[in-house]
C-alpha cells in the first residue's frame, strides 16, 4: 500500500497542482480522505517553489508601487527626497542585497507608515518621516523595510499560494505579458503589503534591521527608540493602519529584546546624526 | 428491523431533512447584487476559505444570488462570461447600497477605539473584503499611479560616489 501511495505521489509531483483535483481523484478511488490529505501535502512537498528572478520580483514590485502612489501620492519634495535616497541607498549597499536598484519615495498622507514593495521600492510617509528625530531613527525604519525585500518575505508568501501553483511556465509568462495571473500576483502583493505580513516577518525585520544599523555604525538602540515612538503614537491613536498591519510596538520590543541578546552586538555606537537630519529636513513644515 | 418500520424512519428522515433544507432549497435566485469588494473578490469552487478559486471577480461586476450558506453565497454572474461559484456574503452589495464611503469615524472616536484597543472590531469587520490595513479607503485601492508619477521614482538614485561622500560626512562605517 505505502509502495502504492509513494508511487501516485511520484506520479503527480511533477504536474502543477491546478491541473488536477486530488481529493476528486481520492474520492473516485476510494482513497481514505485522511490519506488523500497526506499524499496531497507529499505532492506539495515535492513540488519545487517557482523561483521569480530579480528582473521579474522588479517588474512585479513597479507595479504594486504605482498601487501605492495611486492610493496616496507622493510628496515632491527633492531635498526630503534626495536625503530619504542618501540614507536608504547607503542602508542598501550594506544590505544582504545590494545589488537591486533601491527607490525611495514620500507618501503624502499623516499616517505613520512605511511599506517596502518586491524589488526596492521603499515608501515613508510624510507622517513617519514628521515623527523621527535623527538620522539613526530615519535609517531605522528604512532599514526594517529593506530587511522585508532583501529576506523576501511577499515574494516568499507568494510562491507558497495558492496562486503560484500554476507551473513555472505559465508564471514566467505572466512576467512577460503582464496578464490576468500578473494582475493577480500585483493584487496578492498589494494585500499582503496593506494587509500586513507575517508578525514573524515583522519580527525578523526588526531584528534584521538593527544589524544593518550596526553594520553602517549607527546607534542601533534606533530601533528600539522608534518603536517606542510607535508605542506613544499608538496610544495617541494615531497609528490606525500601522495598529492594523504590524503586531503591537510592545510586543515588537519584546521580542526585538530578546532577539539582540542572541545577537552578540557590540556596545552601541553614538552616532545619531540629529543635526544633519534637521539640516535636510528643516523644509518639512512645507511639503508640496 | 422489519422492513415497514425501516420505511417509517427513512420517511421520517426525509421529512426532517426536507424542513431543515427548505429555507434554501425554495428561495429564488436574488437578483440586483454586485461586486462591492474594492479589490473584486475570488469566486470559489466551493464555501469555504479553502475551497480553489474558479475565477476572478471585479468589483461592481453584477451577480444573481442563487443560493446562500452559513455567510456563503452562491453567485452567478449576470452578463457573459457566466461563471459561478461561492463568494463571501459580506463582499456582495445590492443594487441601491451605494458602495461604502470613506471612512466617517472622526480621529476623536478613532483615538478612542485604538485606546481601548477596539481596532480589531473595525479589522474583523473589514476582512471580508480581503482588506485589512486600509479599509474604508479602499475605493482609492486599484487605483494605480500614473506611469510618470513610477518614472520619477524609478529616477530617484544616487551613486556610489555620493554614498562614499555620504558616509564620510556621517562618519559611518566605510
Amino acid at each position: 500500500m505505502i509502495r502504492r501511495l509513494a508511487l501516485l505521489v511520484a506520479m503527480l509531483a511533477p504536474l502543477p497542482a491546478s491541473a488536477f483535483d486530488l481529493q476528486g481523484l481520492g474520492e473516485a478511488l476510494g482513497v481514505n480522505p485522511d490519506t488523500m490529505k497526506h499524499i496531497e501535502q507529499g505532492v506539495q512537498l515535492t513540488q519545487a517553489l517557482i523561483p521569480i528572478s530579480d528582473r521579474e520580483e522588479i517588474e512585479l514590485g513597479r507595479s504594486v508601487a504605482a498601487r501605492v502612489i495611486g492610493r496616496y501620492g507622493l510628496v515632491h519634495d527633492q531635498r526630503r527626497t534626495y536625503y530619504l535616497n542618501l540614507v536608504g541607498a547607503t542602508l542598501a549597499s550594506r544590505s544582504d542585497r545590494p545589488n537591486l536598484p533601491y527607490h525611495f519615495a514620500i507618501l503624502n498622507t499623516d499616517d505613520v507608515n512605511a511599506y517596502a514593495c518586491p524589488g526596492g521600492f521603499i515608501f515613508v510617509t510624510r507622517g513617519a518621516l514628521d515623527m523621527v528625530r535623527d538620522e539613526a531613527e530615519l535609517a531605522a525604519i528604512l532599514a526594517h523595510e529593506i530587511s522585508h525585500v532583501t529576506e523576501r518575505h511577499i515574494i516568499k508568501a507568494m510562491q507558497h499560494s495558492k496562486l503560484m501553483k500554476v507551473g513555472a511556465d505559465v508564471a514566467a509568462e505572466a512576467f512577460r505579458s503582464h496578464g490576468a495571473l500578473f494582475s493577480q500576483m500585483t493584487d496578492f502583493a498589494t494585500d499582503a503589503l496593506f494587509k500586513g505580513l507575517s508578525k514573524e516577518d515583522e519580527y525578523d525585520a526588526d531584528a534584521k534591521a538593527v544589524v544593518y544599523l550596526d553594520r553602517l555604525g549607527y546607534d542601533y538602540r534606533a530601533m528600539d527608540d522608534v518603536l517606542r515612538l510607535l508605542q506613544q503614537r499608538q496610544r495617541m491613536g494615531l497609528t490606525r493602519v500601522l495598529s492594523q498591519t504590524h503586531p503591537s510596538p510592545a510586543l515588537r520590543i519584546r521580542h526585538l529584546d530578546a532577539a539582540e541578546r542572541t545577537m552578540n552586538l557590540p556596545q552601541p555606537s553614538p552616532i545619531r546624526l540629529a543635526k544633519r537630519f534637521a539640516r535636510y529636513t528643516e523644509t518639512r513644515k512645507n511639503p508640496s | 428491523m422489519p422492513y415497514s418500520e425501516a420505511m417509517r424512519t427513512l420517511a421520517g428522515i426525509a421529512i426532517l431533512l426536507c424542513v431543515l433544507l427548505a429555507p434554501t432549497a425554495v428561495r429564488a435566485a436574488e437578483d440586483g447584487y454586485y461586486v462591492g469588494a474594492y479589490r473584486g473578490i475570488d469566486i470559489r469552487q466551493s464555501p469555504s476559505d479553502e475551497s480553489p478559486t474558479v475565477a476572478h471577480l471585479e468589483r461592481l461586476r453584477s451577480v444573481r444570488i442563487e443560493a446562500r450558506e452559513r455567510s456563503w453565497a452562491r453567485v452567478a454572474t449576470v452578463n457573459p462570461p457566466i461563471v459561478s461559484g461561492w463568494v463571501p456574503e459580506g463582499a456582495l452589495r445590492r443594487r441601491h447600497e451605494p458602495p461604502k464611503a470613506h471612512r466617517s469615524t472622526s480621529s476623536f472616536f478613532a483615538g478612542l477605539a485604538a485606546l481601548f484597543g477596539s481596532d480589531d472590531s473595525d479589522a474583523s469587520k473589514t476582512a471580508v473584503l480581503g482588506v485589512r490595513g486600509l479599509d474604508n479607503e479602499g475605493d482609492l485601492g486599484n487605483r494605480a499611479a500614473p506611469a510618470a508619477e513610477v518614472r520619477w521614482v524609478e529616477g530617484l538614485h544616487v551613486s556610489d560616489r555620493e554614498i562614499a561622500d555620504f558616509v564620510r560626512q556621517g562618519r559611518l562605517n566605510p
